[in-house]
């Protein structure tokens, strides 16, 4: 049996509520800058309880045209490029040309045979929207041509691996907030056995009322208008998440072939874990056992005892059900062996970007594992008595990490943790 | 379920334009009250920019109307789909997807669309 290869995350790309580019991302955890704001869901109708969202700065995508969107100079697009993309396929195609310049890569290279697209969205509702009504308006029930790859799940499959010329593999990945996680747990998977050299791992959605606004019939979202504190994951006074989008890309690859191009590794991916709560369509186990498990999982398929772990980046998205799961699924595996981890959520400054939160997060650790520092709990005043014995910094601590787990947590109970380790050749 | 109203010919018109810049608006509006044989050339072209960006300019500068439609400026099956759906909204004129196969630069669109909505005119 073939060894197997060493991963290594070698590019970064970012559109996210704190940032646009990997140095105002890393300033704004540094220095605990949120990218939460108030939001006009006014296009929702009606008196709306949700005040706030992640949003994206310096992008305006409002409109269902993209001839009508508005971003950046610093890119250009062709209207090919373009014509079939939702909203959030437009953030990650600036998300993947920052992470593919990071990382070095030639369009050659990513064109290449040894190269796949791994993607995580949930399309775009606003979208399908727009195209359903438009159809269902006209006569003969025509819609446009490009309603299908613009709208449903797999657009960012559709567009940027047509746009990058992806020939490697092209994969989508669908499991709630636990998807872009998947993505990258299955990329290391390809690379550590050869099948692949590289993978590029993209989650994004679009921070818009059509997205955000039916998890509030689900009573998930927090109704404070405050954006300072309206995402406040593991306190006692938490309500809810708040809603955010995006994009967030990752190179990860072989090391080998990182050496050989000399792309400097921002840290290795050391491998991973899931699992499965089977217990509820939206709630997590209350006990954390899923989690737990996942946790476990990861920590032996890696070598690693939970002495080991310097940092957990936890999911805990600010809903009082899910972060008191999370902490006892951490106190748990932790704790109970007597080992205490620095642990943050970064979601009290982002919000809660739905399928990107794995690679955004992932992303964050990689940040964190370079720039030698560890992210705080912004917006944490009072933890939750279920975080007994966890160590939850308020502020950024200017400390390297040491080995990093990230974990994620979707609806139906799926639970990914990823673990990454600072890079040595 | 109840099926949503469907939309008169002037609201759909109004919304398909809502893509487009205002001049290109107001041009296809002046023609849809008075249709003339230059006016249509001009909406076909300024629909082939606008589908072609950059590289139309690039392309058109160098090949003027004879610039090929696929293999020039990129054009896929569903953009085809989506110019021939906006010239019938634009113009009143259905291209079938087929007759694309004879179509390949810009002066055959023109030339085609010409023929068929002004037989006097052609040239």
């Amino acid at each position: 049996m073939a060894p197997r290869s060493r991963v290594a995350v070698t590019g970064l790309g970012f559109i996210t509520s704190i940032g646009n580019d990997a140095a105002t991302v890393e300033a704004s955890l540094r220095a605990l800058r949120p990218g939460i704001a108030a939001f006009d869901f006014a296009d929702a109708g009606g008196t709306v309880a949700v005040k706030v969202a992640g949003t994206i700065k310096e992008f305006e995508t409002g409109s269902p045209h993209w001839s009508r969107w508005t971003y950046p100079a610093r890119y250009k697009f062709a209207p090919a490029a373009l014509r079939s993309l939702p909203p959030h396929g437009l953030f990650a195609l600036c998300a993947m040309e920052q992470a593919l310049a990071d990382a070095r890569l030639s369009p050659a290279l990513v064109a290449d045979e040894e190269t796949a697209l791994f993607c995580s969205s949930a399309g775009s509702p606003f979208l399908l929207r727009h195209y359903l009504e438009a159809l269902h308006a006209a006569p003969d029930l025509r819609g446009s041509p490009m309603g299908v790859v613009s709208s449903i799940a797999g657009t960012l499959n559709f567009n940027l691996g047509t746009h990058y010329r992806i020939r490697g593999g092209n994969c989508g990945f669908v499991s709630a907030c636990a998807s872009s996680s998947h993505a990258l747990g299955y990329a290391f998977d390809e690379i550590a056995s050869g099948r692949f050299t590289r993978v590029i791992v993209v989650g994004a959605e679009e921070p818009n009322t059509d997205a955000l606004i039916p998890f509030m019939s689900m009573k998930a979202l927090s109704t404070c208008a405050d954006p300072a504190v309206a995402s406040r994951p593991f306190d006692v006074r938490r309500d809810g998440f708040v809603g955010s989008g995006g994009a967030a890309v990752l190179v990860v690859e072989a090391a080998a072939a990182a050496a050989a191009r000399g792309a400097p590794p921002y840290a290795e991916l050391l491998g991973w874990g899931q699992s499965a709560d089977g217990f509820n369509i939206a709630m997590p186990q209350p006990e954390g056992e899923g989690l737990a498990r996942a946790l476990r999982r990861t920590l032996r398929a890696c070598g690693l005892a939970p002495g080991d772990v310097g940092y957990v980046n936890a999911h805990a998205t600010s809903t009082p059900q899910g972060d008191r799961a999370e902490a006892l699924a951490l106190r748990e595996v932790f704790t109970r062996a007597g080992a205490q981890p620095l642990v943050s959520s970064t979601k009290g400054l982002t919000g809660h970007p739905l399928s990107m939160a794995g690679a955004m997060e992932a992303a964050f650790c990689a940040l964190a594992l370079r720039g030698g520092f560890v992210p705080g709990n912004a917006a944490l005043v009072e933890p939750d008595p279920a975080c007994a014995g966890l160590d939850l910094p308020r502020a950024t601590l200017d400390r390297a990490p040491g080995i990093v787990l990230s974990n994620s947590s979707g609806f139906g109970g799926s639970n990914v943790v990823l673990a990454f380790a600072p890079w040595s050749p | 379920m109840t099926p949503p109203t469907a939309k008169s010919p002037e609201e759909r018109l109004r919304d398909k334009l809502e893509a487009f810049p205002p001049e290109f608006q107001a041009l296809v509006l002046a023609y849809r009250a008075a249709p003339a044989p230059a006016a249509l050339a001009e909406i076909v072209l300024s629909m082939i920019r606008f589908h072609g960006g950059e590289n139309f300019t690039a392309k058109f500068a160098e090949k003027g109307e004879q610039v090929l439609l696929i293999e020039d400026l990129g054009f896929d099956s569903l953009t085809l789909v989506e110019i021939s759906f906006q010239a019938e909204e634009f113009v009143g004129f259905v291209i079938q997807v087929e007759d694309f196969a004879a179509l390949a630069t810009l002066a055959d669109l023109q030339a085609f669309l010409r023929g068929k909505i002004f037989p006097s005119a052609a040239a």
